[in-house]
């Protein structure tokens, strides 16, 4: 026989439990306005319960997702609770605080809805949490939390306090400037310029002047002096990447500048001291080019003093969540925008995809998806085409990838033409599209009257 | 002559400036309004700016809930800002245009 408490609660015995938790929890009825607001609740928005109760929630809540897609409505609609969504209201104050809200229906005993209630949760120490364990991953402007990334973290100190070349070798996208500029600006140096230059990208003649510089008369066009970039960094940290296609010539200068620390501007008849510190970079395997006769061995043996290896993006792939937030932070300041974080399927796709461009190709991802994205969490639509139809992503480990992106276009199409009573001009410009494009879109998803 | 501007949420004055879904535009002279425009505005993209402000040449802003950092950058002499203001935008525009004075 099933027992029946003998002392249900009263309405004022709920009340005062629900004044006692430490969550934010109020009720609504059906048109959305406040019948219940407890003290946490109180407290978390600064708004006092007499004068929230009666009010609209979203004009007490003020949550990012009020005007968008509020939870409570959701619920109504579905019949179904929500739980833990990440979302940040609006205090009374101006202050923004992160919660986590859940939400559910509130029924009569026949089973009518009537209301709904909706619990919210403090996360700004979590947050804080969160930021200060980026902070322990983030080491200048690096943000890593691969223990081979650490290992280099851990040693570019010392590194930087010496005024030895450093050799960094690693494909490209791999962040080769930035451990640069970290070296330089833990240096006694810093305060100094920090010049980089990419030797691949001038012809040998050029990126001699370049480098060295020239003076007045060195040939016909040379009407002033004209400073090198060792004369610019003077005192400071000269970054010289690609420097494996220095021509032959120009690597017997710079072996001279290592080992005399002196060069000579173009048409100069008199050393200049080069007081610079050398960091060379590299995506190939110089010591490989030694063995091949590509590249002097004797400059070679100067420049790998100390030799830094930077890992693909594919061998840190631990990584990647904390890459992805770093650069949704970045562009957020950036693009002055309020975009939180990459969906789960999104995430998913990031972790299983190669990177050949490695972690700038990451940045250059992330960039495209700002620009797509117009909702505070960017998803699979949001990402290049390119990637999304990525043959290893599709044919070996995700199949259902570029699936669900198109069946994330056809629903949101399919939404916006209801919505718009099938009016294709009216839902183009909802859409976001051009009506042509958008006719093309139904045809291909047979999305036809 | 004077320009108003109120970031609505449906009928009613946004809750947050930073999630309006579009900006009300009211040319009034002599407390009477003379013209009104919509202005819809692209979620999560550079929202409602001072400088978009500006561009529309809005002399008052009349808005809801605004983060410090946007109160900060709407301080300018020559946009007057009434800020945490909720109800039916209409109807705040009418009690503004009558003299009504908010709390901010």
């Amino acid at each position: 026989m099933e027992m029946k408490p003998e002392n249900p609660l009263s309405p004022d015995d709920a009340k005062t439990i629900l004044d006692c938790i430490a969550d934010g929890v109020f009720t609504v009825n059906k048109d959305m306005r406040i019948a219940y607001f407890n003290k946490t609740a109180e407290k978390m928005t600064g708004i006092p319960q007499h004068q929230a109760i009666g009010q609209y929630c979203f004009e007490v809540l003020r949550a990012n997702i009020c005007q968008k897609t509020c939870a409570l409505k959701c619920t109504f609609e579905t019949g179904k609770s929500i739980s833990n969504v990440g979302v940040n209201i609006l205090r009374a104050d101006g202050t923004e605080i992160p919660v986590s809200i859940s939400t559910a229906v509130l029924k009569d005993r026949d089973g009518n809805i009537v209301g709904g209630v909706e619990s919210f949760r403090d996360l700004s120490a979590l947050e804080e949490l969160k930021k200060e364990i980026k902070r322990t991953y983030t080491f200048e402007d690096i943000v890593s939390k691969n223990h081979r990334i650490l290992q280099i973290f851990d040693i570019l100190p010392n590194i930087a306090e010496n005024e030895t070349t450093v050799l960094l070798q690693g494909p490209s996208g791999t962040g080769k400037e930035l451990f640069a500029r970290a070296i330089h600006n833990l240096s006694l140096r810093k305060k100094r310029p920090f010049i980089a230059v990419n030797c691949g990208a001038l012809p040998d003649t050029l990126l001699e002047s370049e480098l060295f510089g020239y003076v007045k008369g060195a040939f016909t066009d040379a009407k002033k002096d004209k400073p090198g970039r060792f004369a610019l960094a003077k005192g400071g940290t000269i970054l010289l990447d690609e420097v494996d296609s220095l021509s032959p010539s120009t690597q017997v200068k710079l072996l001279r500048v290592i080992q005399e620390k002196e060069f000579e501007p173009l048409g100069a008849t008199t050393p200049v001291k080069a007081n610079v510190r050398i960091i060379a970079a590299t995506k190939e395997n110089l010591a490989q080019l030694v063995r091949k006769g590509d590249f002097r061995d004797d400059l070679f043996f100067r420049l790998n003093v100390i030799r830094i290896d930077l890992p693909p993006l594919v061998e840190r792939r631990d990584d990647i969540p904390l890459l992805v937030n770093h650069f949704i932070d970045k562009f957020n300041r950036k693009m002055d925008r309020q975009i939180e974080r990459v969906s789960d399927d999104v995430l998913a796709l990031l972790m299983r995809y190669l990177f050949p461009g490695n972690v700038r190709e990451l940045e250059n991802i992330i960039e495209h998806a700002f620009v797509m994205c117009r909702e505070i969490e960017i998803q699979l639509e949001h990402l290049p085409a390119e990637l999304l139809h990525d043959p290893v992503l599709t044919e070996l480990s995700a199949p259902h990838i570029a699936i669900q992106a198109s069946n994330f276009e056809r629903r949101k199409i399919l939404t916006a033409l209801e919505k718009h009573g099938w009016q294709r001009a009216e839902t183009a410009s909802a859409l976001r599209m051009h009506r042509a494009t958008l006719w093309r879109k139904m045809k291909k998803y047979g999305l036809l009257k | 002559m004077k320009t108003i501007a109120i970031p609505t949420f449906g009928c009613r004055v946004s809750p947050r400036l930073d999630c309006a879904e579009s900006l009300l535009i009211f040319t009034t002279q002599n407390e009477k309004i003379e013209k009104r425009e919509e202005i819809r505005l692209i979620k999560n993209s550079p929202l409602v700016s001072v400088a978009m402000l500006k561009e529309l040449q809005v002399d008052v802003l009349i808005c809801g809930g605004v983060t410090k950092t946007m109160a900060n950058k709407l301080e300018s002499d020559e946009l007057e800002v009434i800020s945490w203001v909720s109800g039916d935008a209409e109807d705040v525009l009418g009690r503004y245009l009558s003299g009504e004075k908010f709390e901010s």
